[in-house]
Formats: structure tokens, sequence, C-alpha cells
């Protein structure tokens, strides 16, 4: 009994005197999402969304929240600091609670500040206990901060949610990337795949943005040129990185090639032109039937890529009337279709080689399987050699789905 | 002056108030002295007796102090004199004399059963004098306790034995010529000892005497008014019998007979109790039943001493392995079909007059999960059910503690909009939340106690106030969130899932610990509290063998511990339990399944 | 009182097996990856074939002299000096492995788990159970061992599953990694010391009988080397060897990547459990061979009244060296190679002077 006693009192005594390290919810800020800009006198400007949770919590209870309908379910704050967890800890000064980056989802690198180079913010964030590794990574046209405000969250009452869906979306449009932290983080680290973020901007210009022939191509934009009604956020395109630093963009078009060759496409909307019609359109939906197929022999000065497609389209629109259901004609509009992507990947494997001088699609990852040890193959230096390699892609197309008709019949005159 | 100063030191300082003692109960003179005498005769060297003699003393003294102003004689208090386990000491000294035999002469007898009960005062007890029907008349005596007989039973007793006796008086034994010819009772027993006589009488027995005898005859006229067979009320079940056992002893023994319908099955009797004496049995299967077990279940009861026994609930904190652990270490149960079940699996019932929950002994951490219902369903079902069980029992003591851990240490771990649902209702509570969760579980706690202390008729309006007032009302008034109600009532009602009610108790007092634990360490303290219960259970032994058999140890699995098998493949016991014959079926206990095997190897 | 308890092989197995996966959990698996890149997956290899051989050689010594602890043959063999002298390097080999894990798997918690906690708090939590276990005795820890198993390998399992979208099956090219030799030679030195040997050999009357010792052990650390194996190849296909090389809690780091939708994300506080039980009973076992041995060495029945003193040369001994990385440093360079010595050579020079011995005797 007395050894009870004891214990219970030691129990009391630890229990009173405080809890070690406990973070009560309402002590603590949630921040949602971060976002990064070149700040002045080479500081870091870092915006931090932070949740309202009473908000949050009262929209979700149905309006229980009683005085809360003018507040925003979130709150920005900014300032600069010469390291992004600094700027963390500052914040402690700004805001009344304990700041918490347990629940940051997002990080949002402006334009500018990855054109100079990541390294600076992401070997902090790596080290913090507190990042998420799942976190999404974003680059942002414009700077963050000014993004990060104007990004009306209409569906959505948490931010996080928000991009957090937005990222997610990439499996059905397949018109950017998507990337976590710890993705990002390594392959800035790895010379067989260089990492490619997302990229998101503002639609300033509502409808009136210049809009492109539709023909061949459909997502021929980066985000925000995009034209559209509103004032709103972009998810489209993608950033090029080399590194840490950021060294080009993709249009939408050209991300769909680039996960196309990396294998991570899983639907994609086309469009093409009508090879029976010329001036018509057709309208596919894109899938991936199996992962690429690639074969390198990476040992000469050139090294070779065998890249081999597998797609399987179906058709969504076809608005000349002709029966592409036709066993002929199938035939005749998979080679189109085969054709085209060829073509597009071409371009974009030659457009990497060239301006960008570096290995997006992670071919380097195939090639070093030829080694046998680290050493060899930092020795052959893939990054120096990639730019002169042949890429020979070969595509394979069958369209196993026409949607809800089986054929088409011409209209009666 | 000198006077002034102790008034105001008694005004001042706290006084004893004497007057208001209205009835103190004080040793009376005569055990004072014996206790004096014992003293002098000197047991000074053992401990007991001189932590009994310091409080002699002060008893003494305040016996002293008030001797003169009352003089009480009653209660008497029997000391410890006599060295421990003399029967005798129980027996009150007046038998003494003759050495409790029944004499020869009526009268003296009649004398003695007077003494015995005390019986001018004592109004229980009936003594019926009339004269037997033979010829010549033989005097004779009936003794019986009002109330606690069946009247018809007597009446048609002493209606043979006075007019349909008309016989004449044989030669022999008187006592064996009327429990031979004369007496209609089934069961009759020949005494000679008047202890015998008394424990006889005092469960319901009739005892004669007869002039010239030193026999007595002990009839059964039981007529003890009880509770009819009822539903059992703690452990209902949808499917299965539905009858429960009840107070008294005789009816549950045979209530376990009607389902375990054996010549094998064995009921023993002993006594426990040494002021009130109860009975207490045990039940075992004996070409079953581990022998050792048997003989350890026995040892045990019979070395208890205690003053009395009235329910199971005390025999099993008396024989019970590890009295500090919080686990149950027997299972009690209040369903013969069970009992039954667990006979036949060579385990030992053991059963208290009085009390309607039979301990069953050894148990396991998963029979006390089990409810015998399981293998009344279909299979399917059976492990169904137990799965849900299993999730309750592990809700039951982890949920609060893990909500702690995760609210106030793993943030992370939780969907955002959840933690910030969590957050949002917690804005306009005050609380920490270790306090918020104290606070609504002990809530919950007060609701359930006193739920079970409410009258009756008034017993349903607790479910409202325990939803309305402590649901409702502290979530408006911000003293809870909605989401910690929602999660108290998860854990109450996993903690009703599981069936067994002291290990709901137990799990009950464990999340208590987890809910410390878990504020204080998170993830890391709850790791402490699994480790030490998961070792303290392991080490744990119910009638020797191991807690959490068959797993624990691992032997032969079985087919029915955590997922129940269709019942065909239950082909052994449970071999923790070491019974004499392992095998319970043969490989292929469906016969029909095999060709040509219809008959299942019945010759006829 | 040690005569008593018994427990059988699949307890022993567990237990010795459990014993030996707590390495995983810590620091280990990035000092693989450091060694070995890509291929430290293939390290365990060449480590288990050196583990069997150092169970193997103890068997050996074991075998003629049934029902006798390697202390007390250590004892007899050696006579008193020597024998008691090799005996306290046991001692404090067992010692020095609790004072490791238990410094190493504070400073972890403090990381993964409670960043705001003093580290003696959670050294006083691992030691206080520790005790707990040793008094109860290695018969409950077998069983407790036994009984959450089953735990242990649906956590693991549930972690397998949920990282199978992030294998990258690219990453554990090259095959062979930094070289053969650092693969094979060096990392089968690294992974191949192992203490489960020396502790079965000290506890061996706790097995139901010492005919048990070569099979348990070799199970457990067949078991403990296949988890090894698996856990280190999932390492290093979900995170590319360069960056798997920087992270801390390589354990830690896996289960916090997990990602399967929205609400299936940042499960690494349950796996906080699995491995703080399992480095709960290494500990334990440890403190419990360590008093055990004393108690051996002494001649003395009962080991009990050395659990709290040794408990409390562990917990502090534990607080000495300054911070993480000298820990991790005295752990995977000093420990691990000097650890050679009371499992491989002091052993084999017992097995070497008993046999002398008998073959002296005989003729």
């Amino acid at each position: 009994m007395k050894t009870v006693k004891l214990v219970f009192a030691l129990a009391v005594i630890i229990f009173l005197s405080g809890c070690w390290g406990s973070q009560e919810t309402d002590q603590t800020a949630l921040v949602l999402a971060m976002g990064f800009d070149k700040g002045k006198n080479e500081n870091v400007r870092v915006t931090f969304q932070i949740a309202n949770p009473k908000v949050i919590a009262g929209a979700a209870g149905g309006g229980g929240g009683g005085g809360g309908d003018q507040e925003k379910p979130y709150l920005f704050t900014t300032m600069d600091a010469p390291l992004p967890v600094a700027a963390f800890h500052l914040l402690n000064v700004v805001r009344s609670r304990d700041i918490s980056l347990l629940h940051n989802k997002i990080f949002i690198f402006s334009e500018e500040a990855a054109r100079e180079g990541l390294a600076r913010y992401m070997q902090p964030l790596n080290r913090f206990r507190e990042t998420r590794g799942t976190a999404f990574v974003f680059v942002c046209r414009g700077t963050a901060r000014d993004f990060m405000e104007r990004d009306k969250l209409e569906l959505e009452v948490s931010p996080a949610k928000h991009y957090e869906i937005v990222a997610s979306l990439t499996r059905l449009h397949g018109l950017g990337p998507t990337a976590h932290f710890t993705d990002f983080y390594e392959s800035t680290k790895t010379h067989s795949k260089e990492p490619v973020v997302p990229l998101v901007g503002i639609n300033e210009k509502g409808l009136g943005a210049p809009a492109k022939s539709q023909v061949d191509s459909l997502g021929d934009y980066l985000a925000g040129d995009l034209p559209a009604s509103g004032v709103t956020a972009q998810f489209l395109g993608t950033a090029v990185f080399s590194g840490d630093k950021m060294v080009g963009e993709l249009t939408g078009d050209e991300s769909r090639y680039l996960l196309m060759l990396k294998g991570e496409m899983q639907q994609s909307f086309m469009v093409i032109d009508d090879p029976k019609r010329p001036g018509h359109v057709i309208g596919l939906t894109l899938r991936q039937a199996r992962r690429p197929v690639i074969k390198t022999s990476a040992s000469g000065e050139a090294p070779v890529i065998d890249v081999e497609l597998f797609q399987e389209p179906s058709l969504v629109g076809v608005p000349s009337g002709i029966n592409y259901e036709d066993l002929k004609l199938k035939k005749v509009l998979e080679k189109e279709i085969a054709r085209l992507i060829t073509e597009k990947c071409q371009e974009l494997v030659s457009r990497s080689q060239d301006e960008f001088r570096i290995d997006s699609f992670g071919f380097g990852q195939y090639a070093k399987r030829k080694y046998l040890t680290v050493g060899e193959w930092d020795k052959y230096n893939w990054h120096d050699k990639y730019p002169d390699a042949q890429v020979n892609i070969k595509v394979n197309v069958k369209i196993r789905r026409t949607g809800l008709q089986l054929k088409t019949v011409k209209p009666t005159m | 002056m000198n006077k002034i100063l102790p008034q105001i030191m008694k005004i001042l300082t706290y006084q004893e108030n004497k007057e208001d003692e209205s009835f103190v109960l004080e040793e009376n003179p005569t055990e004072k002295k014996a206790w004096q005498d014992s003293r002098a005769g000197g047991e000074k060297d053992n401990k007991s007796g001189a932590d009994e003699e310091k409080k002699g003393d002060i008893a003494e003294a305040s016996a002293g102090r008030e001797a003169g102003e009352k003089k009480r004689t009653g209660r008497r208090r029997i000391r410890k004199t006599s060295p421990r386990g003399e029967k005798k000491a129980a027996v009150p000294g007046k038998m003494a004399q003759n050495d409790g035999l029944i004499t020869n002469d009526l009268e003296s007898n009649r004398k003695i059963i007077e003494t015995l009960y005390g019986l001018p005062v004592n109004k229980d007890v009936v003594v019926r004098e009339f004269e037997l029907g033979t010829v010549p008349g033989i005097k004779a005596m009936l003794v019986f306790m009002d109330g606690l007989v069946d009247k018809a039973i007597i009446n048609h007793l002493l209606q043979s034995l006075m007019l349909f006796s008309g016989v004449g008086r044989p030669g022999g034994r008187i006592a064996d010529f009327v429990k031979e010819n004369l007496l209609p009772g089934n069961q009759v027993q020949e005494v000679e000892h008047f202890k015998d006589v008394l424990k006889g009488v005092n469960s319901g027995d009739s005892a004669f005497f007869f002039e010239g005898s030193d026999r007595s005859l002990v009839v059964e006229t039981k007529g003890i008014e009880h509770r009819a067979v009822d539903k059992p009320n703690t452990e209902q079940t949808v499917r299965g019998p539905q009858e429960g056992f009840g107070e008294i002893l005789r009816v549950n023994t045979a209530l376990i007979r009607k389902h375990a319908r054996s010549g094998e099955l064995t009921t023993e009797m002993f006594t426990v109790g040494e002021r009130l004496p109860n009975d207490v049995a045990i039940m075992y299967l004996r070409d079953l039943a581990n022998a050792d077990l048997v003989k350890e279940v026995k040892r045990r009861i019979k070395s208890i001493k205690i003053d009395f026994m009235m329910d199971s609930g005390m025999l099993e904190g008396m024989i019970e392995d590890s009295p500090y652990n919080l686990n149950p270490q027997t299972i009690a149960t209040e369903r013969p079909d069970r009992v039954a079940a667990f006979l036949a699996e060579g385990k030992v019932a053991i059963l208290v007059n009085g009390s309607p929950q039979v301990l069953v002994v050894p148990c396991t951490m998963y029979s006390q999960l089990h409810t015998g219902e399981e293998s009344y369903l279909r299979w399917q079902y059976g492990t169904f059910t137990r799965y849900v069980r299993l999730l309750a029992f592990y809700i039951s003591f982890l949920l609060p503690g893990v909500y702690l851990s995760i609210v106030l240490f793993h943030q992370e771990m939780i969907p955002t909009e959840l933690l910030l649902a969590i957050a949002g209702n917690r804005e306009r509570v005050p609380f920490p939340s270790v306090v918020e969760l104290l606070l609504l579980e002990f809530s919950f706690e007060l609701v359930r106690e006193a739920g079970v202390r409410i009258p009756g008729v008034i017993g349903t309006t607790i479910g409202i106030v325990g939803a309305l007032i402590l649901g409702q009302a502290s979530v408006q008034a911000n003293i809870v969130s909605p989401i910690l109600v929602v999660l108290v009532a998860v854990t109450g009602l996993s903690s009703f899932a599981v069936p067994n009610f002291a290990l709901a108790f137990t799990l009950r007092i464990y999340r208590f610990f987890y809910i410390i634990l878990g504020a204080l360490m998170g993830f890391f303290g709850i790791t402490i509290g699994l480790f030490v219960q998961i070792l303290f259970t392991t080490n744990l032994k119910s009638f020797g063998v191991p807690y959490l058999s068959p797993s624990g140890p691992r032997t032969q699995l079985g087919y029915d511990v955590v997922y129940r098998l269709p019942l065909f493949l239950h082909e052994k016991r449970p071999d923790y339990d070491n019974p004499q014959d392992v095998r319970r079926a043969p490989r292929i206990s469906r016969g029909w399944v095999k060709r040509g095997g219809g008959n299942n190897g019945r010759s006829d | 009182m040690a005569g008593q308890i018994k427990f059988g092989l699949a307890e022993a197995v567990v237990l010795l097996a459990l014993s030996n996966m707590a390495r995983i959990f810590m620091t280990f698996p990035r000092s693989l990856v450091e060694l070995a890149g890509p291929a430290a997956w293939l390290t365990p290899l060449p480590g288990l074939l050196l583990a069997l051989l150092q169970v193997f050689f103890i068997w050996l010594l074991l075998k003629p002299h049934p029902g006798k602890t390697i202390v007390e043959i250590t004892g007899d063999v050696l006579g008193q000096v020597a024998g008691t002298l090799v005996n306290i390097i046991y001692i404090v080999f067992f010692l020095s492995v609790g004072i490791t894990f238990t410094r190493i798997f504070s400073e972890a918690m403090i990381i993964a788990a409670l960043p705001r906690t003093p580290v003696s708090v959670i050294s006083i939590g691992f030691i206080i159970t520790a005790m707990l276990g040793a008094y109860v005795g290695v018969e409950a820890l077998a069983r407790s061992a036994r009984v959450t198993y089953p735990f242990v390998l649906g956590g693991i399992v549930l972690l397998l599953t949920s990282l199978y979208p992030f294998f990258n099956i690219n990453n554990i090219f090259p095959l062979l990694g930094i070289g053969p030799y650092q693969v094979f030679v060096q990392g089968g030195l690294f992974t191949g010391v192992i203490s489960e040997a020396l502790i079965a050999a000290v506890i061996i009357n706790s097995f139901a009988s010492g005919k048990l010792y070569a099979p348990a052990v070799a199970r457990g650390v067949l078991m403990g080397f296949a988890y090894l194996i698996i856990l280190e190849l999932a390492f290093v296909l979900v995170l590319h060897w360069r960056t798997a090389s920087e992270s801390t809690l390589p354990f830690y780091r896996l289960s916090s990547l997990i990602y399967l939708g929205r609400f299936f994300q940042r499960i690494e506080a349950i796996f906080i459990i699995i491995w703080g039980y399992i480095v709960m009973i290494k500990i334990s076992i440890t403190l419990y061979a360590a008093s055990i041995a004393l108690a051996g060495t002494l001649k003395l029945s009962d080991y009990r009244p050395f659990i709290w003193p040794l408990g409390l040369i562990i917990f502090i001994a534990s607080l000495l060296p300054p911070d993480m990385p000298s820990v991790v440093i005295l752990e995977s360079e000093y420990l691990r190679t000097y650890a050679w010595i009371p499992t491989f050579i002091l052993p084999m020079v017992v097995l070497a002077v008993d046999r002398l011995r008998r073959r002296r005797r005989e003729q």
C-alpha cells in the first residue's frame, strides 16, 4: 500500500507541476500554408497563413459560431528573417499563440526565389521536426504573398484542404506534376532525377487573356494565363529545376508529356486535329495503360535511351461526325494520336536537353542500373552526358473505349 | 488570578465533548479479566499479541474511568486466546458439558437446546413436544427454525409420527426404528452431536428428539423463501438458455446439473465462516478436471478462516492468487449453461450459498471476454461479436488517454480539419484538456454509480439527466467540448460492451492511469502504461494457469480464443487447464460427412 | 528463484528477435546506408552468417555443461580470478548496451515525439520500465513479448503496405552500392555483432530446456535479421540513399512519409508505441542479463538486489555523454567494434581452454 501511495503522490506532483511540453490546442496557432519570397537585405520574406479554428469549427457546425460571421477562417502574417525557421520563431512575437508548423501542408515559393536557389529555404525546414515531409510544394508566378492573399477559397473553409485537393487533382487533368516536400528535397540532392514542381499563378486578366488556338493542344498555358472568368488562382504547368535552382517553365501541355514520360500521368484530356477532316477537333481522355518501359545504354559518350509509352485513350467528343468506332478508322486515329504524342514528347525532350540541360524525366535512374557501384556511376557523370543523349520514343496507342457511343451515324441533311 | 488563565485556555483550546457519547461499546469487566488472565499466561513475544495489548491498555483505562457509571452486558467478544483453528471455539462454550453429545434424557436435551438458542428470548426457534403414536407412546420433541422450514412438510411429518404410527413399540433403538419405519422424510440423518443438530436446524432442517434415545434425527424440511429462477440480470443473451442462478445453493447445483447430466459431476460441500457458517460447494467432473487443480481449490477453501462468508465475491477475494493485481482472476457468472460448459473444459465451479454468482476457476482473460453466447450463434456471428468486443476492450481503457496524447503531443497525427474542429470547439472551454476530460469522465462515472443506486421507479430519469444535463448543457455552458462528449460516450459504451463486469471495472480504473500518462508524456506515456500493464498481466496466474493463456505462454491455440471457428473444429479442450482428457471430439465430429459414417459410430 | 521460471521456444524466439530488432529503430539503418549506399540492405546477409557463427560457438561452449549458464561455465573453466574478470567484462558489456540504448532512445523520443520534455524524464521512464521488467523476470518479459508480437508485426506490415506506393525500385541501384568491400566485409562486421547470443547464454536456465538454446537463438537472430533486411530495403527503396543517410531516425522518417489520401497520413506517432515498446523490452532484458550475470558471478541465488544499483548505473551513465551525435559515435564506432570481444573472442577463448582441459583430462 505504501508504494501505491508513494506512486500516487509522485503522480500528483508530476501532474501538478505541469505537463512537459504539451501543447493545448487553444494555445496553439496552426500554420496551414507558408509562402516564401525574396526579402530585403538578403532576408527571407515568409508569409504564414494561420488557421482561425473558431471560425472553421463554427462554419462546420452550421453557424454555431455566434459573432464569428465577419471573421475570416484564416489570417496572414508576413515577416522578414534570415531563415524561414527564424521567421517562424519571430512569429511568436507577433501572434498571441504558440505557432505550430505541424499542420503546414503547403510551401509556396515565388519564382524569383526559386530561380536563385531554394537550398537556403529547404535545408532548415528539412531539419525542423515539425515540417511535414508530405507537404506539397508549389512555385508561384509573381510573389507568394500576393498569390496567397488573392487566392480566394470559395468552396473550402480551410486552405490546407484547398491546396491539398488541388494538388491531388492532377491525377484528373495531368496538366501539372505534384511534389511532396520530401520528394522535392530528395530530387535536389541527386543527379539521376531532377525536381519538377507545379506552377501556380493568379489570373488577373479574366476572360480577356489572349486565347490560343485550340487545335492539337488544350492547356498550352502557364498558370495565370488561361482565360477564365474572375480573378482566380490557377494551377497549371511545371517549374523545372536543376538542383535547387529553377531553370524554366513548362506549359500545361508540356507538363502532360513530362508526366507521361515519367510514368506519372494517370488521366488527361487532350484535343487533336481530326485526321480525316482537318479543322475539326477530336476530344480524348488519355489514360496510361502501364508504366513506360525505359531502356538505356549508358556506356559510351552519348547515352541512348529507348522509351516505350502505353496509352489508352477513350473518345470523348468527335464533332466531325466521322465514325471512328469503325475498326479501320480507329487504327487511323490511333496512329495519329501516337504520332502526335511522339512528336510532342520528342519536342519536350529536346527542349530539356538543349534549353534546360537537365534530366527532369529521371532517365538517369534507369541508366544507373547498369552500374554496380556508386563510384562508377558518379564517374560516368550523367548530368553532363544527358544533354547529348539520343532519346527514342515509341508510343503504343490503343483506343479501348469509345464512351457511350459505339457508332457515329452521319446526320441526315 | 491563577484561575482565570485556565478558564481562558479552556475557552480557546479544544475540549473533547464527553457528554455527547450516548452509546459506547465497552468491554465488560469479565472479559477484561479473561484478557488479563491470558496476558498473565503470556504470549508477549507474539507481535500481534503486543498490538492487542496496547489497544487493551487504552480500552482498560477508559473502561476503568467509566466503570462505575455504566454496567452493560450484551455483546460478547471472543478473543483469540485459544490457538487458531480449533473448531471448538466457534461453538459456544456452554455445550462443552457432556462433550456436546445428545443425552438419553429428553428433558435435559430440551434444556440444552434452550440454552444453545437462548430460548425464551429467541423467538425464531420452535420446540414442539409431542408423543409418538406407537403403543406405548414415546415422548418426542421437534425443533425447527420458524420461517426456514416448509410448514406443510412439518405438518405431514407430525401427522405420520403422531397418527399413522399405530404399531407396537419394537425393542431396538428408537431412532433407528423411527427412521426406518415411521418418518416419511426423504433425507433423514442420524446425529449424535448437538453441533450437527444446530447446523441442520440453522439451515432449515428439523430435528427430532426421542425420550430414551441419544440420537437425534435431522430431517430435511428446507422451505426457505427465495427468489424463483429468473433471467440472469447482468449476463443477458439473445440466444441460448435464459435461466440464471438464484440465492439457494441447492437450486444452483441443480441448475448446473440440469445442463451437465453426468454421474461424473461431483459436488463437494464445505462450510466456511466461523461465526456465521455458510455452505460452499465445488463442482467438477471427476474424470476430467485435473486432480491437482481440484485439490488446490479444496485446499484454499478449507484453509479460509473468516467471520462470515456472504457472497462468492468475498470468497473470490480470499482464494485469488494475486489480490493486488487489478485484473479479476476468477470468472463470476450467473448462467448455469456457461458453468456447465466450463465444467466440460475441466474447470472447477465454486458455489456459495446465498450468492447468485458462481465462480469458475481457473480463468483466462480470453474467457472473460467470452459470453458463451458465441457458441450458440453461428460461428461467423460469434467471431464478429468477438472482434467487436475486442475493439471495445481496447477502446474502453485506451481511447481517452490516446485522445489526450494526440491533442496535447501528437497533433500532426490527425487530419487537419479534424484538429481544427477539435481546436475550434475547445476555444471557448476554459479548462486544459486533461481537466476537461477528467471532469467528463468523473461525471460519467457518477452517472454510472448513481444509476445503480437510484430507485427503480425514477431509474429511467438518470438517462435523461446523464444525456441532457451532462451532454447538452455542459457543452452549451462551454464546460466541455462536444467532441469530448462523443469520446466519453463511446468509451462508456465500450466498457459496457465488455461482457465481464469485473473486467470492465478493471478497465475503467486502468483508463484513469492512461489519462494521466497520456497527458504527461503522450504516446511515450501510453507505451509505458502498456508495457507495465502487459507485464503484470502476463505475470498473473489464476490457479496456476497463466492469465493470458493460450497466447501468453504460447500453447495449443485452439479455435475458440479470439475468433471462433466452426464447432466441429473444436476438437480439443484448452490444454492450459491440463484436463485429464484433452480430446473433446474425434477428428471427424460430424459423422454424416464421412461416407457411410451416418450413424456416427453407434452400433445400434 | 531463477530455476522456477521457464518458457518455451516460441517465447524465447520472439523475445530474442524483438531484442535484436531494437537497433532497427535507432540510427543504425542510417549508419548502414552511410556505409554501403544503396546496397545497405545487403549488409545484414554476411552479418547474419557472423551472428550465426557466434551462436554456434557459444552453443559449443554450453553443450557439454547442461544446466549451467555461460557465467558459471566461465567461472569453472577459467578459475576464480580470470573467470570473474571475464564475467565482469560481460556485465560491463550488457550495461554499456543498456546505457547506449537508453540514451539514444531517450534522445530519439525527444526528436520524434516529445520535443519539449527533458531528457532525464524520458530516461527515467525507460529505466523504471526496465527495472520493473527485470524485477518481474524474464518469463513475464518473454510472455509479454510473445503477446505483443502480433501487434508489432501488424504495425510493420501496415508500415510496409502504406509505404508501397512510395517504393522506387530504381533507388536500390547501383546494386553493389559503394563497393563490395564496404558492403560485405565492413557491413558484415558492422551488422554481425549481436548481444542476443550472449544474453541467451546467460538466461539459459530460464528456457524450458537447455537444448532450446541453439534453435531459439538461431531463429531469433534469423527473425531479427529478416526484419532488418526488409526494413532496410524499404528504407532504401523509399528514400534515395543520399537523403537517407541524412535522417537521424530512419524508421521515424519512413513512417512520417506515409501519405495515402488526406485522412491517412503522418501516422508515425503510432509507431512510437511500437518502437518504444521494443526498446523497453530490450533495456529490460539487458538489465536482467546484467543482474543475473552479476548474481551468477558472485554465486548468489537471487538477482533482484542488483536491479536497483545496476539500473541506477545505467540511468546515470546514460546521461553522461554530452549530446546525441557523440552517443551515436560511441555506439557505432566504439561499442560495435569492442563488442566483438565479449560476444565472440572471450567465448572462443573459454571454449578453447575448456576443450584443452577436457582433452588433457581424458588423456
